[in-house]
């Protein structure tokens, strides 16, 4: 066959590979919902302490950046059209990544910091690994869209973060002194969580979104004035912050963040709006209306001067609603397609082979995040009023989610051809 | 035996896009067909650059023109230019997705 033409697959990273990472995050996942029970107490400053860092290292490591590692290493040849340096980097990262993650989560729980520095150099390690391996893989890099532009700044924000936070660790266990710690954290908070987390998510939603939505035609001005917006914020304010913060200087580069979010919502709801696929696509509009929480993030936020439970709502709103639930429904596209590309697509012409769609069992994903976003209300509202009953349905409701969420995933890693 | 455009593109009507569940044909994304002594060019789309299939559905497009009796060869040219868009679809195609047309 002659094909003239620019191809994305050939580069496809080995199944297993993304499983890796996917199957871990699913199982931080269900231990970070199952882990709320231990927070019945209700949810008081100050809010940097080993028990809350306990939570969000055990979801944003554990979960959201395994996901992230496993769709990158997939999503990285077909966005950027260009081959990953080295998959065995890949492996050999994973379980760097791992141990450091499981050493790292038992320390803020024992509060044993021989062992965080453990976990925080190889979590280091292993983040150099990926960036090692993310930048070799981008030399030979012809066009530089919006996406490619967001995954490079993430990963120069991954590792300003990451050395922020090793320093911190290292100031736990050698005593240097550090003159305000609250903006060290601050500043790795804004460099990882919004630098790479959310850079990472807005960029790779300017391609998925597009793609399961057959959206075509629409604006990207505010893509890119988001990206312009989200990299002053994220490189000017995440420096700033840590040698000169103060409770002003905190709120006004928040808002900024929350202003580059909200240009990059209008670039999703135009892309919505531009849709060509409108019937019913669960993963698709699982993914689009987590969107629904960044509206109440950005409200949370500007609401923080009031309240320091504002800053418990707004990331609470941010990472289980918004992250977690655009993590569900993209699992819910990203794995039936794995699947299916390495199970049937040889069999094309051959046997009758399931679309993607058929692939997921009928309506259970659309509970499991009725489920999951009840939780995620009633956890907020837990912030404002601690009544024991309604944080256990809230953690209650999160840990049936992930459950099911587990299982809908093995039901796709399972699924046969019927006979 | 001769090979006509419509063999071909009768043969492209059984590659479906798993992603979207309609033939490449019905969804617009095959352009133009030339057919010369057996030698058959098709002329084609995908409906995103950055389809994830796209280096297997190139391979089903190549089986399927290769099966028909008396192609001598296949050639298939990938292009963007122009972009496909929902316009390009059948009516039933539209419909389905939920299209207003």
């Amino acid at each position: 066959m002659k094909v003239a033409g620019s191809l994305a697959t050939q580069f496809a990273p080995p199944f297993s590979l993304v499983l890796h990472y996917f199957i871990g995050s699913f199982i931080f996942n269900l231990i970070s919902m199952i882990s709320l029970f231990w927070y019945s107490g209700g949810f008081e400053p100050p809010v940097f302490s080993f028990s809350y860092a306990f939570l969000a290292h055990t979801f944003l490591l554990g979960s959201v950046m395994m996901t992230i590692f496993g769709a990158l290493y997939q999503l990285i040849p077909v966005a950027l059209e260009v081959p990953v340096f080295s998959f065995r980097i890949a492996y050999l990262q994973f379980y760097i990544y791992l141990t450091g993650i499981l050493l790292f989560i038992h320390s803020f729980w024992t509060g044993n910091t021989k062992v965080m520095l453990t976990g925080a150099t190889l979590l280091f390690f292993s983040f150099l690994m990926f960036l090692f391996n993310f930048f070799m893989s981008i030399r030979g890099l012809e066009k530089s869209n919006i996406t490619a532009r967001f995954l490079i700044w993430a990963n120069v924000s991954l590792f300003v973060g990451s050395f922020i936070g090793l320093f911190m660790v290292f100031s736990f266990v050698f005593g240097f002194p550090v003159q305000n710690m609250e903006n060290v954290v601050y500043a790795h908070l804004i460099f990882t969580l919004f630098g790479f987390v959310f850079m990472v998510i807005m960029g790779v939603s300017m391609v998925l979104l597009p793609m399961f939505s057959l959206s075509h035609k629409f604006r990207d001005i505010y893509i890119n004035l988001s990206f312009f917006v989200m990299v002053i914020s994220v490189f000017g304010g995440g420096f700033t912050i840590l040698f000169f913060g103060n409770t002003l200087v905190y709120y006004s580069i928040f808002l900024m963040i929350a202003s580059a979010v909200g240009l990059y919502l209008l670039q999703v709801y135009e892309i919505y709006r531009k849709r060509a696929r409108r019937v019913r696509d669960t993963g698709t509009d699982i993914m689009f209306s987590s969107h629904f929480f960044i509206l109440l993030f950005i409200l949370s936020t500007i609401l923080t001067p009031l309240s320091e439970k504002f800053v418990f709502a707004s990331a609470f709103l941010l990472i289980f609603g918004f992250i977690n639930t655009l993590i569900y429904g993209s699992m819910y596209k990203i794995l039936p397609f794995l699947t299916w590309f390495h199970r049937f697509s040889s069999l094309v012409g051959k046997k009758k082979v399931p679309m993607l769609n058929e692939m997921l069992p009928e309506k259970l994903p659309l509970y499991q995040i009725l489920i999951s976003s009840s939780g995620v209300f009633l956890l907020t509202v837990c912030v404002f009023i601690s009544v024991k009953p309604v944080f256990y349905s809230a953690a209650a409701f999160m840990t049936v989610g992930s459950l099911v969420f587990m299982y809908i995933n093995i039901y796709v890693l399972k699924f046969k051809l019927e006979e | 035996m001769t090979v006509s455009k419509d063999d071909v593109y009768r043969a492209l009507k059984n590659v479906l896009d798993p992603e979207i569940g309609f033939n490449i044909v019905d969804l617009g994304l095959v352009y133009d067909v030339e057919v010369n002594d057996g030698k058959v060019k098709v002329k084609m789309t995908l409906s995103s650059p950055s389809c994830p299939l796209s280096g297997t559905i190139l391979s089903w497009v190549e089986s399927a023109v290769r099966n028909i009796e008396g192609v001598k060869d296949v050639e298939i040219e990938l292009v963007w230019d122009p972009p496909w868009s929902i316009e390009m679809a059948s009516d039933e195609v539209k419909k389905a997705l939920g299209m207003k047309y």
